[in-house]
């Protein structure tokens, strides 16, 4: 929760950043949040703030 | 503040006499006339130079960690919100509580020396300091100057939570009140940014950012940070490219990073003194940022400002069933 | 440089059918650091396994990354297979293009070649930075700790002691039997109870290997798998187990008389005791709470009549030690108090509403009755007689939420004692659903319904007393009508609980409890009786609501695993396990309280640095044989002095870069 309030408040677009509980036997609900978490930052593109430029 | 002055040097000057320590971490008067540094005593005849005014800013908690592995036994001189660094000390087990004489200071708030030096020469010589309550009276041989309080003192000031010290082996000078402005909303620069527009927040953040220099000041001031080797400069050898995991240009992405690792490292342990901002050479306000998580975590988990209880443990570190949580 | 080897396995069809093993195997020999890879169907197999050892030998390579099935299958066999080849086992690192890739992306080929591809890349980037580790042995103390002295404690004290291993059997009844002996007879055969326990009581007691303390609690566990020290506080019995013969005088004239626990409240004992007659140890003790002597200081009668001056009103607890290498917990369960919340039951006010254990103590022969079955109130001989299933099972308002498992089986079997016992008594059993998955179970159940029992599905929604009868109203949701039965007696069938105490007992073990308070066991189907603190080990109706037969099996499995830890005086390490790097390590200890398995302890070390005289200070410390690898207080550590091996941040990191190629 301080995370993504953080990470809102220095400009990272909301839904950036999510954190879920899953248990090691739900697999289903895996799959189903990767897919929509791929969907949202598809939406919202690259993330330009916080490249890694090594 | 004659009296606490004089005070702070005869109870330094007897604990160096009396070999009850080896040093007494104060302030001493520094080169101009709104300045006092930090100072270490080490003789009788040293202690008659520490000094109290409105310009004591730093916080010198942090340099207790100077002798956290030997075993010399020192005294520090804390204003409130440097009582809290104490704790922090302590709790991170950098230092045994019973090896410092902790000096306590009730504290009528600091002076902004940007706004002190508009009006007074900088070779003045300062003589006293007077606390009348609402306002600062500054004697020196140049002339007496007057400073209304709600005008002069640091905005961190304005919003003092602990004025007298939280943990303290001997008070020192009188009792006075709270400069904290009745009303204030601690947080108040925090919900500004946090009513803008997220693009506005960005850029705001992004400008700071990218003028980040690296120089590290802010960390090497912090009593949060306290680790034998920051982690920005632990080489991990045949690490990718760079010789640290995060890269030590001066970059604004890795800025970034490196502000929230940062961030992320004192979350739930910072005390908000204030003196990160106050060092930044470039002004980056990151007292808002650490603020922020502190702020949501009162709101959210009733966390104190850390460092007010001994006995609390770091917020990150430790839960409740009946915390709050988001998560589907 | 490092030289790895990658090995792709077409699992027959399971990977080859839908990914280009070959294309693959062709992709990775591109990736930095490889320097040999190739396919074949079954790496597993003796041919595959031997073409990995020749490919290691003739291309002189160091590490392998083996593309196949999840770790969890084959991550042992090939760490032997690089032991063969001359390797330190940890140099493997897998690829899981089973579960991971072909199995769920059979649909898109095209997107499953291209993960088999990125999933290879990351092991590479691993496996590139795998640093050899060693096992390494930490000695084991050959005895075992049982707690519980049940039929499930008895059982696995009896095989690990048969094993030729010392036991440790604490029990914290003055009499060790446990549930099971209050028993009158046993579904599904009625065998009686007593006549198969008490001989198993016996031949624990007296086992060469077995040193049994009764009447006792355990109060600390330190230590970890192999050399645990055990802390056993034996509380004050008030009589000299060594002079005492048991011969009785003192338990018939003692003048104060309880409620018997062991009879579920419906008959007395003395306050100095045993519990019944054919307890074991046949010692009694003195219930201090209720003797006269140290309520008033005046009695003494047990004293003045003891003919051997076993009697010592001055005995105090006395705390002792043992040192075990295994522990298994079998403290069984309690039952669910059913007149707190069921005030349409009356609230336990109606005497002849009884619960199944005070039924089995009133057709007991050992029983207060004498195995006569008189209902509590008058005496009288009960006629009409109801049951009441899932009394507070599968209840989540009122009790608990899972089924108890046993009631719908030991019900039928009391509605057949009733029925042997009062020729032509009618039985009612109100119930939800018949459960009887079990050997014999459904043959069982029907003999009871054969033999006249009238099986009302519904609930009752009403008792109360109407003179000497009690009214029981209730639905018969089947014909979908009010049903109201005039009964003699009722009986209620209440949930299996975690025991008293139970919470204390898993804080004292450093297990974990599920989330009904029953200890939780390590894997629900693979390792049900072992735990999550490696050397602790369950048995019976402590981990969940289980009649004899599962509780006597488990036992068993429980203790065949204790024979095996014990098996040799030297037990092996995981080497993935935390190190702390010294040097960084703030001694802040954050990091202990984080660990489940409180494997980490401050640790003095001396320092020496250039320029500075040699200074003492605290860091943390792993404790090998406790640390299990989970890898928490790494994250907790801000320093960045903690790591697992073989999960270390270079190697991570390593992976995400690779994956985001
Ligand atoms: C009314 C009723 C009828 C039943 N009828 C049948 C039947 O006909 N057939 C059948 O197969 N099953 C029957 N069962 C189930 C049977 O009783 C259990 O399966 C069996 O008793 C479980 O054994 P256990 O050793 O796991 O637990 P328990 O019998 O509960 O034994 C646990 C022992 O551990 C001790 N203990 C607890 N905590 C501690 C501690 N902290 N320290 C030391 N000691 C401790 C207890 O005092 C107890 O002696 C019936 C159960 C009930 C309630
Ligand atoms: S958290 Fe890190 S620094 Fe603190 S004691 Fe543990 S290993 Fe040391
Ligand atoms: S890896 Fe897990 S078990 Fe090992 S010391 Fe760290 S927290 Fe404890």
């Amino acid at each position: 929760m301080l995370v993504s309030r953080l990470l809102e408040y220095v400009g990272l677009e909301p839904g950036r950043f999510e954190m879920r509980w899953i248990s090691a036997s739900e697999g289903g609900k895996v799959a189903e949040t990767v897919r929509e978490m791929t969907e949202r930052i598809r939406k919202l593109g690259p993330n330009r703030k916080m490249r890694d430029e090594r | 503040m004659k009296q606490a002055v004089e005070e702070l040097r005869r109870q330094a000057a007897g604990l160096l006499k009396e070999e009850r320590v080896k040093c007494v971490i104060g302030w001493t008067q520094g080169t101009d006339v709104a300045r006092a540094v930090p100072f270490f005593a080490t003789s009788v005849r040293q202690a008659a130079r520490l000094t109290w005014t409105p310009f004591c800013v730093n916080n010198l908690s942090k340099y207790l960690l100077n002798h956290r592995y030997d075993n010399t036994p020192l005294a520090v001189v804390v204003k409130g919100c440097d009582s809290r660094g104490i704790n922090r000390l302590v709790q991170d087990r950098q230092f045994v509580r019973e090896r410092v004489v902790v000096l306590g200071l009730p504290c009528g708030g600091m002076l902004d020396r940007e706004k002190v030096l508009r009006v007074v020469d900088p070779g003045a010589a300062l003589q006293e300091v007077e606390d009348r309550g609402s306002e600062y009276m500054l004697r020196t041989d140049k002339g007496e100057y007057g400073f209304e309080k709600r005008e002069a003192l640091l905005s961190k000031c304005l919003e003092c939570e602990h004025n007298i010290p939280v943990v303290s082996d001997l008070m020192i000078g009188p009792q006075v009140p709270s400069p904290a402005g009745s009303g204030i909303d601690r947080f108040a620069g925090v919900r500004e940014l946090e009513t803008r527009d997220p693009a506005v927040r960005s850029t705001f953040w992004d400008r700071h950012f990218a003028r980040c220099l690296r120089c590290y000041a802010c960390r090497n001031v912090c009593p949060a940070c306290n680790c034998k080797e920051c982690s920005f400069e632990q080489a991990v050898p045949g690490w990718q490219q760079g010789a640290c995991w995060l890269s030590k240009r001066n970059h604004p992405g890795q800025n970034y990073l490196f502000h929230l690792i940062r961030m992320f490292h004192v979350a739930g342990r910072c005390i908000d003194c204030g003196e990160c901002a106050r060092v930044c050479p470039v002004n980056i306000p990151l007292r808002e940022l650490y603020r922020k998580v502190m702020k949501d975590a009162e709101e959210l988990f009733a966390m104190k400002t850390p460092g007010t209880d001994p006995e609390e443990v770091p917020l990150l570190s430790t839960y409740r069933t009946d915390d709050p949580e988001e998560f589907s | 440089m490092p030289r790895t080897g990658v090995f792709v396995c077409w699992c027959g069809s399971n990977i080859g059918g839908v990914i280009d093993c070959p294309e693959t195997a062709a992709a990775a020999s591109g990736f930095p650091g490889v320097a040999f890879s190739t396919d074949y169907k079954y790496m597993c197999s003796e041919p595959g396994q031997n073409m990995v050892i020749q490919a290691i030998r003739e291309h002189r390579l160091d590490r392998a990354v083996v593309a196949s099935c999840s770790p969890r299958l084959h991550e042992e066999t090939f760490r032997k297979t690089l032991v063969r080849a001359g390797l330190n086992p940890y140099m493997l690192e897998m690829a899981n293009i089973r579960e991971h890739c072909t199995w769920v992306h059979g649909a898109d080929i095209q997107q499953a070649r291209i993960k088999a591809v990125d999933l290879v890349r990351r092991a590479v980037a691993k496996a590139n930075r795998l640093e050899p580790l060693f096992e390494s042995e930490i000695s084991v103390t050959r005895r075992c700790l049982v707690i519980g002295g049940g039929v499930a404690g008895i059982q696995a004290a009896l095989d690990v002691a048969d094993a030729g291993h010392e036991v440790i059997l604490v029990e914290r009844e003055p009499t060790i039997g446990g549930n099971m002996v209050k028993l009158d007879k046993t579904f599904p055969t009625l065998d009686c109870s007593a006549c198969i326990s008490t001989p198993k009581m016996v031949a624990a007691a007296t086992h060469p290997n077995i040193k049994l303390y009764t009447y006792a609690e355990i109060e600390k566990l330190a230590g970890y798998v192999g050399n645990f020290e055990v802390t056993i506080r034996q509380k004050a019995r008030y009589v000299d187990h060594e002079k005492c013969t048991g011969c009785g005088t003192c338990w018939e004239k003692c003048p104060t008389r309880v409620p018997s626990e062991f009879d579920a409240g419906i008959g007395q004992r003395t306050a100095i005791y045993i519990p019944f007659p054919q307890a074991v140890p046949n010692k009694p003790v003195i219930d201090r709470e209720h003797c006269r002597y140290f309520a008033t200081g005046k009695c003494e009668i047990c004293a003045k009549l003891c003919p051997t001056g076993a009697v010592d009103y001055g005995q105090e607890d006395l705390v002792l030690t043992e040192k075990v290498g295994a522990v298994v917990a079998a403290t069984g369960f309690g039952l669910f108090d059913w007149s707190r919340v069921y005030g349409e039951y009356g609230y336990g006010q109606y005497p002849d509403v009884v619960t199944g254990m005070q039924f089995e103590r009133l057709v007991n022969a050992a029983g207060p009755t004498g195995g006569k079955l008189l209902r509590p109130s008058d005496g009288a001989t009960p006629r009409t007689v109801v049951f009441i299933k899932c009394v507070g099972s599968r209840d989540e308002a009122k009790g608990r939420r899972y089924c108890s498992r046993i009631c719908c089986m030991y019900t039928a079997k009391h509605a057949l004692q009733v029925l042997e016992k009062v020729p032509g008594a009618s039985v009612f059993v109100f119930y939800m659903d018949v459960r009887t998955a079990g050997k014999g179970y459904e043959e069982f159940y029907q003999r009871a319904v054969n033999n006249g029992t009238v099986y009302v599905r519904g609930r009752v929604s009403k008792i109360y007393q109407d003179g000497e009868r009690l009214v029981v109203r209730g639905v018969d949701t089947l014909l979908g009508r009010p049903v109201e039965v005039d009964a003699d007696m009722v009986v209620l069938a209440t949930a299996v609980e975690p025991g008293s105490g139970a919470a204390e007992t898993a804080r004292i073990l450093g297990i974990n409890t599920d989330q009904d308070g029953f200890f939780q066991e390590a894997h629900p189907k693979l390792r049900p009786v072992e735990t999550h603190t490696r050397g602790v080990f369950l048995a019976g109706a402590c981990q969940a609501p289980k009649d004899i037969p599962d509780t006597v099996a488990q036992a068993s499995g429980a203790a065949a695993k204790v024979a095996g830890l014990l098996s040799s005086k030297w037990l092996s390490t995981n080497p993935m396990i935390a190190t702390v790097n010294e040097a960084l390590c703030t001694g802040c200890f954050l990091c202990v309280p984080v660990c489940s398995y409180r494997a980490l302890e401050p640790k003095k070390i001396t320092e020496r640095l250039p320029g500075h005289p040699p200074r003492e200070r605290e860091v943390a410390g792993v404790n090998t044989g406790l640390c299990q690898g989970c890898g928490a207080c790494n994250v907790a550590c801000r320093a960045g002095a903690i790591e697992v091996r073989g999960f270390t941040n270079e190697q991570l990191l390593a992976e995400v870069d690779a994956l985001c190629q």
